[in-house]
């Protein structure tokens, strides 16, 4: 027998996983630490809600000499489950991911994916062709490529050696 | 004393549901950007092993060789009809259903 400290964020975790109704605790709990860790960021959004989020895509992102290419992992999701924004140089990808049917006479026996609402936003730099987004979604993962402006793109100058 | 493994920096371990149904198990793993043709799935002693190789965070142009795999192991119970499993790969999700042994399926008992 040792004596732990009392963790009442882990208490949470595991509530939430052994009964359903204490789900939404945990949910609160990340929703609570997602406040704090976007105040010292200091990116939080107007029209962000605190509790409309229940989990957050993974989400890649790579630059290119012409473009910028995002991937989102929104796996068991439907194309039409997903809705991409573009307001005020603010992309913005939402959606929701519905819970599996049967529940009739089956037991959960592990729950580690994640279900519900989503939304990420994305401050799109000036150099975006906003009329050139292009949005591809195949096997569960959303490629969205973001054209370069052609005065955003590298020049190559040459320079001549007299 | 070496301490084998096969995993990698790049193994990317899928998050997985597991239901209990009266007849089958069904599990679920979340594979994203995997493409069909290239996920296995195979028993071997009991050990249920799912891969699938996927494009690394920066490639772009698929003609690099994939850097980055899903595997996830898992140990059947011994009810698993091991000869009739069944797999189906949709929207980024692999569902893999195993039915139970006959002799393990609930049953009525009528009452004379």
């Amino acid at each position: 027998m040792s004596l732990v400290k009392w963790n009442p964020a882990q208490d949470v975790t595991r509530w939430s996983t052994e009964f359903p109704a204490f789900r939404g605790l945990e949910s609160l709990r990340r929703d609570m630490n997602r406040i704090f860790d976007d105040f010292f960021r200091g990116d939080v959004t107007a029209d962000e809600s605190f509790f409309g989020r229940d989990w957050t895509p993974a989400v890649d992102i790579v630059e290119t000499s012409d473009a910028y290419v995002l991937k989102a992992e929104l796996p068991g999701i439907a194309k039409d489950d997903v809705k991409i924004t573009l307001e005020n140089s603010v992309l913005t990808i939402r959606g929701e991911k519905k819970g599996a049917s049967e529940t009739n006479n089956a037991s959960l026996r592990r729950v580690e994916r994640s279900y519900g609402l989503f939304e990420r936003s994305f401050t799109l730099p000036g150099t975006v062709r906003a009329g050139g987004i292009d949005a591809q979604y195949k096997d569960g993962l959303l490629t969205l490529t973001l054209p370069k402006a052609e005065e955003a793109k590298p020049k190559v100058i040459d320079v001549k050696v007299k | 004393m070496t301490n084998e493994t096969r995993q990698t920096a790049h193994t990317l371990v899928p998050a997985v549901d597991i239901i209990e149904t009266p007849a089958a198990y069904v599990v679920r793993l979340d594979i994203p950007g995997a493409e069909r043709e290239r996920i296995s799935a195979k028993v071997e002693e009991n050990t249920l092993t799912v891969s699938a190789p996927v494009s690394a965070a920066g490639e772009v142009s698929k003609d690099i060789e994939p850097v980055r795999e899903y595997r996830r192991e898992f140990s059947l119970a011994n009810d698993v009809d091991v000869q009739s499993i069944d797999a189906r790969y949709e929207l980024g999700v692999l569902t893999i259903t195993l039915n139970k042994k006959t002799q393990y399926l609930p049953k009525e008992i009528s009452i004379n």
